[in-house]
């Protein structure tokens, strides 16, 4: 048994929000060095018919800004991407970002 | 009155409070007049209230100082909603008023017009205890007030313009990171930072 948490911010958004933070999240959160774990709703994403424009550049914005992430699709794995997010984001003290489609809501 | 020395007669009423200081002229002033591991800057313009916030709320039993700038705060004028939805006691959060943004160059911030009653903003967001400060013992007053009641408190502050010749910061960001948290963890009595054993060494 893995402990998964120790100290760790989470932060809970829709993509826009994402989208919104990023000066915090570059400031903030990559220049002091901070673990939080992103759940961000990914609206746009294939099969969703509004905010296709936010679903376009949601994964290229993640890219840019140097957070990685991982796109949940399958409710099977959730346990498994949660855990791992998390380690990451404490052994790289960086963001790390779930996005989560309609799949495992 | 200049901000400087605001921070000068603040300093005698301080002992082992928390400073989360804004992306501007007040972290190096108050770092000058005031050198502690417990002061933390913060690099965003805007979220220097957000993070105290959380920090008090983290902490209930820490008194914690938020030092904002009225540009900054213009950046984030949703965190007073948000302080005053969660009502910290221990929260006590400072505006430095220059009407202007002097880190960029001294552009006029909306408070030039005047109209602005950053206290009034507070006050109808929840944060009952709100005040504005025009002079020294005003804001002397102000600060003890706030340090010896239950807050959320909320002073704007109203100061001339321009720095007073600080040292630059002792620390970059990320020092000044891992020297608060441990002084954090000493003054509490509590563990942070813990280093995770790779996951090569656990055991099957």
């Amino acid at each position: 048994m893995v402990k998964l948490l120790f100290l760790l911010t989470i932060g809970i958004s829709k993509n826009g929000g994402l989208l919104n933070s990023c000066n915090g999240l570059t400031t903030t959160a990559l220049q002091f060095g901070i673990p939080i774990l992103l759940l961000v709703y990914y609206a746009g994403d294939i099969g969703d018919n509004a905010f296709h424009m936010v679903g376009l550049v949601t994964e290229p914005v993640l890219q840019g800004l140097g957070i990685k992430h991982i796109v949940m699709r399958d409710p099977a794995k959730v346990k498994q991407d949660i855990a791992g997010a998390v380690t990451l984001a404490n052994s790289s003290k960086r963001p790390v970002a779930l996005l989560l489609t309609r799949a495992v809501l | 009155m200049k901000r400087f020395e605001c921070l000068q007669a603040i300093a005698p009423l301080i002992t082992d409070e928390l400073f989360v200081c804004t992306a501007g002229g007040a972290t190096a002033e108050w770092n000058a007049v005031r050198p502690s591991d417990g002061n933390i800057q913060v690099k965003t313009l805007g979220l220097c209230s957000s993070i105290g916030l959380g920090l008090a709320i983290a902490l209930p039993r820490r008194k914690v100082f938020v030092f904002d700038g009225d540009g900054a705060l213009w950046m984030n004028l949703g965190s007073l909603a948000t302080i005053g939805l969660h009502q910290p006691k221990n929260l006590i959060h400072i505006c430095w008023d220059n009407h202007q943004y002097e880190s960029s160059g001294g552009e006029p911030t909306a408070a030039t017009a005047d109209n602005l009653d950053f206290a009034g903003v507070a006050r109808s967001a929840g944060i009952k205890s709100s005040r504005t400060a025009i002079t020294i013992e005003e804001l002397q007053e102000s600060v003890s007030h706030a340090l010896s009641h239950d807050g959320p408190h909320f002073i704007c502050t109203r100061i001339e313009a321009g720095r007073a010749e600080a040292p630059p910061l002792r620390y970059d960001e990320l020092e000044n990171k891992y020297r608060f948290i441990r002084y954090i963890e000493e003054t509490e009595g509590i563990s942070i930072l813990r280093i995770a054993m790779p996951a090569s060494y656990l055991l099957k």
